[in-house]
């Protein structure tokens, strides 16, 4: 899968990557920034790591400054890019001046309840960094998921079919067709694992472990607070029995998505309409056209040619459909988003009733 | 001599500021400092670094949130710290989160000597004229060691200082006051430390990561384990193999009369109609997801109609 990049040398090019393996103190620490920071969903941060042999090993994190409201214009996103560019190559300066792991892997960021594919933002920083370095990964942290003992935390990278189509930058049907690009097929998701240093074993070893006081059972007062002590204890909260506010607000952002793309289908047959039209048109031309050459033929006299058509009428543009593929992407996301939340619901659900009724 | 933790007694003299009293660290600074640590270079006991956070707004509790690693050199006689590694870091963060400030910094090893003094006047000082703030000055400054020695077992101590001695030697000399801290804890950092901690018991320390559904699972297994060890303990106790305990006893008999008692086919018709609209909703989410197939195919197929641009020249061209 990796490209070759315009400098040919062939021992640097390493094996595509097929699983991605995370340092505990990395899931921290974006669990942290994006828990922490103000708007919930343009943060982003860097990641550093290396790659080998097919398994990519993400040792660190830092975080990049935040990715504003008013970034859609292009003036102002080249100016925050950039800054954010230079942010990054300094950070990583200082921490290769450590002797931290070199390498700059990929990217994380910040999403809520998994809405993170219907801005092109996300899509054109992945573009620009697995064009320079094929492996790198996109991590997405889910705020809104990742609550009653769960961890939402997921690895993308673009598909080769999807990069070729990008490079064309033209997003039209037969771009899309020659390539093979369905909404489906845009991303790829890589599994996820974690993996601990020996003192952050001890760490959490000595995190799950009480102190054990001095008068044991005498009564309930300490058992409750030996309870609440630790942070690794296991409160089984994942058994409640409500589907949680991310469900509800998965279906709001279906519904928006929904009418997002119903705009784009409303574009792509207005233009489909056009095309109609002045089809109809050219094609009243051309039978003028040959009538008169058949009267000319008559008289002997020259041929009209019948290209000209191509120059008399202008046929409308075709409409980008690159929003419409990502927001129909999407929507294919939420809508498995719904069905895995319902799954555990119903299996909890169904559990309950069986305790009452036997 | 070193107070416990948890009940150390802070006595400050009457001041119209109160001191901090209270220090919240987060999980993910500890694995940073574990990480770094392991990264010490050989003519180095110990690595220090800064420690980033925000202070509340009555100064009585600082909350430490990051912190990077600061290069240094300590020798038998003198110690370097590269302070402009530090400038440099602390801007860059600035530009990442510029809601946390310098409050404190942190090293590997639980000893307080005098460097350790040296350090922690250092990041209180004030700066000098007319360049930015660095440290923590007027704000006292925390102190938090992390032993990482593997023979003894991962203590964490926190402290504040106040200078102590006499004016010639009172840059390399004060009192470190160790002050209770506790480790932050809400509901996201649980889970990502459950997540974390899956593979703690693995030999080869990797773990996946888990669904829904897998996590689910393992729940409900440790929750009939637990509630099989409980009612082998009631067993013996009832046979007389063990000894009755009353806290226990009175414990389990509260846990128990926790089960609501309703009648059963009034539970079925709260619970069917509940599970009927999930079901809509889901059907629902599939049906979208089908149709949106259908129509990215049918997009697609507009070449095959021949409706594009390469085709209209030899349809036109009849």
């Amino acid at each position: 899968m990796s490209e070759t990049t315009s400098v040919n040398i062939p021992e640097l090019e390493s094996p595509p990557v097929e699983r991605v393996e995370l340092e505990s103190m990395l899931v921290m620490n974006i669990i942290k920034h994006c828990r922490d920071s103000i708007t919930n969903v343009g943060t982003i941060g860097q990641l550093v790591g290396i790659d080998i042999d097919g398994v990519l090993q993400v040792s660190s994190s830092f975080e990049s400054p935040s990715v504003l409201e008013n970034e859609e214009s292009a003036v102002n996103k080249s100016v925050s890019g950039r800054a954010r560019q230079a942010h990054t190559e300094a950070t990583l300066n200082r921490m290769q001046y450590l002797g931290a792991v070199t390498g700059h892997v990929g990217w994380y960021q910040g999403t809520y309840v998994g809405a993170f594919l219907n801005s092109s933002f996300f899509v054109e920083t992945q573009y620009a960094y697995q064009k320079e370095s094929p492996n790198s990964i996109a991590l997405v942290y889910d705020l809104s998921q990742s609550c009653n003992g769960s961890l939402i935390l997921r690895a993308f990278q673009l598909t080769p079919e999807f990069m070729a189509a990008y490079e064309e930058k033209t997003w039209t049907v037969t771009s899309l067709n020659k390539h093979h690009v369905s909404p489906a097929n845009i991303v790829r998701e890589l599994p996820v694992a974690i993996h601990n240093s020996h003192l952050a074993t001890c760490l959490l070893h000595s995190l799950s472990e009480p102190s054990k006081p001095s008068s044991l059972l005498s009564s309930e007062a300490a058992l409750d607070s030996m309870e609440r002590e630790l942070p690794l204890t296991e409160t089984f909260s994942n058994f409640d029995l409500n589907l949680g506010v991310g469900h509800k607000k998965n279906l709001e952002h279906l519904l928006e998505s929904v009418d997002e793309y119903h705009y784009e289908q409303g574009n792509v047959g207005f233009h489909q309409r056009q095309l109609a039209r002045e089809q109809a048109k050219i094609q009243q031309w051309l039978t003028k056209r040959k009538a008169e050459n058949a009267n000319r033929a008559a008289e002997n006299r020259p041929l009209l040619p019948l290209d000209e058509w191509k120059r008399i009428f202008k046929l409308p543009a075709e409409p980008r459909l690159l929003d419409s593929l990502l927001i129909s992407a999407q929507i294919r996301q939420h809508c498995s988003q719904v069905d895995e939340q319902s799954l555990s619901f119903v299996s909890k659900l169904s559990g309950v009733r069986n305790a009452y009724t036997s | 001599m070193v107070l416990e933790a948890k009940h150390a007694l802070h006595l400050g003299k009457p001041s119209s500021k109160a001191g901090p009293v209270h220090v919240v660290i987060d999980p993910s600074v500890l694995f940073s400092i574990l990480d770094h640590s392991t990264r010490r270079s050989e003519n180095n006991q110990r690595v220090i670094g800064t420690l980033l956070g925000i202070r509340s707004e009555d100064g009585r509790e600082i909350e430490v949130k990051s912190c990077f690693a600061v290069p240094h050199n300590e020798s038998s006689e003198q110690v370097e710290v590269e302070m402009e590694y530090h400038r440099a870091m602390y801007h860059l963060h600035l530009k990442a989160n510029p809601r946390e400030v310098v409050v404190g910094w942190y090293a590997t090893s639980s000893d307080l000597d005098a460097f350790s003094a040296l350090i922690q006047n250092l990041y209180a000082s004030p700066p000098e004229q007319g360049s930015p703030a660095l440290g923590t000055y007027p704000h006292p400054c925390v102190h938090l060691t992390v032993d990482t020695d593997v023979s003894t077992p991962l203590s964490i101590q926190t402290y504040l200082s106040s200078p102590v001695g006499i004016t010639e030697r009172l840059a390399d000399s004060c009192a470190f006051v160790p002050t209770p801290y506790s480790i932050r804890d809400n509901e996201a950092i649980r889970s990502g430390l459950k997540a974390v901690a899956a593979p703690k018991n693995d030999p080869s320390r990797i773990a996946g990561l888990f669904t829904d559904l897998q996590q689910l699972k393992r729940s409900t297994l440790e929750v009939l384990s637990m509630i099989e060890r409980v009612s082998d303990y009631v067993q013996n106790v009832i046979d007389g193999s063990s000894p009755a305990n009353v806290a226990v006893g009175r414990y389990l008999v509260k846990c128990l009369s926790l089960v609501p008692s309703i009648e059963g086919h009034e539970f079925e018709k709260i619970f069917s109609s509940h599970l009927q609209d999930v079901l809509v909703v889901v059907y629902l989410a599939n049906t979208l997801r089908t149709q949106i197939d259908i129509a990215s195919r049918s997009i697609s197929g507009f070449e095959e109609e021949g409706y594009s641009y390469i085709n209209l020249d030899e349809q036109l061209n009849v």
